[in-house]
């Protein structure tokens, strides 16, 4: 198997997927954000959003808390380190392949 | 979702503690301040009391106005800001980044003190070299969050400051004029800038 396609396979999966891509972008630039400014950014449904970062949570990658400010619900996520490291592992693989065949 | 996409995601959520204007007013309004700093220094007798309580407050003054502008943003951010658009925390600035940002400014000031110190005739050149400073490190923040308007103040700066040293007044009344009417510029662009945010974006009433 050529290394273009074996970094093919080896992407992450949970990260690839344009959504989660896009949630874990954003977390990337940030030490936390509330689900509000997600949903805003990612301009999914509630729905949708909850069950990609239960995903992302799943693999450790996010963790989520439900707090109060004030009398409001919050729930703020962050990127675990270890959902860092998948990111920047993901963009370098991502990087190799886009360089390797232009 | 290719990397220039991830970049300009990346690029937007950093620009998105700019969005409502707030950092500009404040910054504005210290801006002001310095400016009534300055021209109090022009019109106080060089050896009062109270012109050297200026200059001995300066610092004090600085950093004063730097943690309560930070509270004041703070403030209005989660009564304005994160109900319509949403909560976000950046992380704090690395250790490594803010001493090598201290050691460049370090460096200027000194680069500035030698100057004016061998070469006493060269002082009128002051207010460029202040203008085109903070205009180029106006330009690197903007281009870096990819956010247009701060391209304008730095083009501003810098035309202020040239324009300052060619009026020859004294460095304390540029001063005043420089940090006044940045500060008059950045305050109204923000006042602006919350003025839109606010008619676009509406209180949500859970997340």
């Amino acid at each position: 198997m050529s290394h273009d396609i074996r970094s093919l396979v080896e992407i992450d999966r949970l990260i690839h997927e344009p959504a989660r891509l896009m949630i874990v972008a954003i977390l990337y630039a940030v030490e936390s954000a509330d689900f509000l400014y997600l949903k805003r950014e990612t301009e999914l449904t509630k729905g949708n959003l909850s069950s990609h970062l239960s995903k992302l949570e799943e693999a450790g990658y996010v963790e989520i808390e439900k707090t109060y400010k004030g009398k409001v619900p919050l729930t703020i996520c962050n990127l675990t380190e270890k959902g860092r490291q998948a990111f920047a592992n993901y963009r370098k693989q991502m990087k190799f392949m886009v360089d390797s065949t232009t | 979702m290719m990397n220039e996409d991830i970049d300009h995601t990346i690029q937007r959520t950093r620009r998105y503690w700019y969005i409502d204007g707030l950092p500009d007013i404040v910054f504005g309004s210290i801006l002001l301040l310095l400016a009534l700093y300055f021209y109090m220094k022009t019109v106080l007798p060089p050896e009062s009391t109270l012109a050297n309580m200026l200059t001995v407050g300066f610092v004090l003054l600085i950093v004063g106005c730097g943690w309560i502008g930070g509270r004041i943003i703070n403030y209005f951010k989660e009564r304005l800001t994160y109900p319509r658009t949403g909560y976000v925390s950046y992380p704090k600035p690395k250790t490594s980044h803010r001493m090598v940002t201290g050691i460049v400014a370090a460096l200027i000031a000194f680069m500035l003190t030698a100057l004016i110190a061998t070469s006493p005739g060269s002082l009128f050149l002051i207010p460029t070299l202040m203008g085109v400073l903070i205009g180029l490190a106006m330009l690197y923040f903007g281009s870096k969050i990819g956010l247009m308007r701060y391209y304008l103040y730095a083009a501003l700066s810098a035309l202020i400051g040239i324009g300052l040293s060619w009026t020859h007044i004294s460095s304390d009344l540029s001063g005043a004029v420089y940090y006044f009417v940045m500060g008059l510029v950045l305050l109204v662009t923000g006042v602006f800038t919350l003025w839109n945010y606010l008619h676009q974006t509406k209180p949500v009433e859970d997340d």
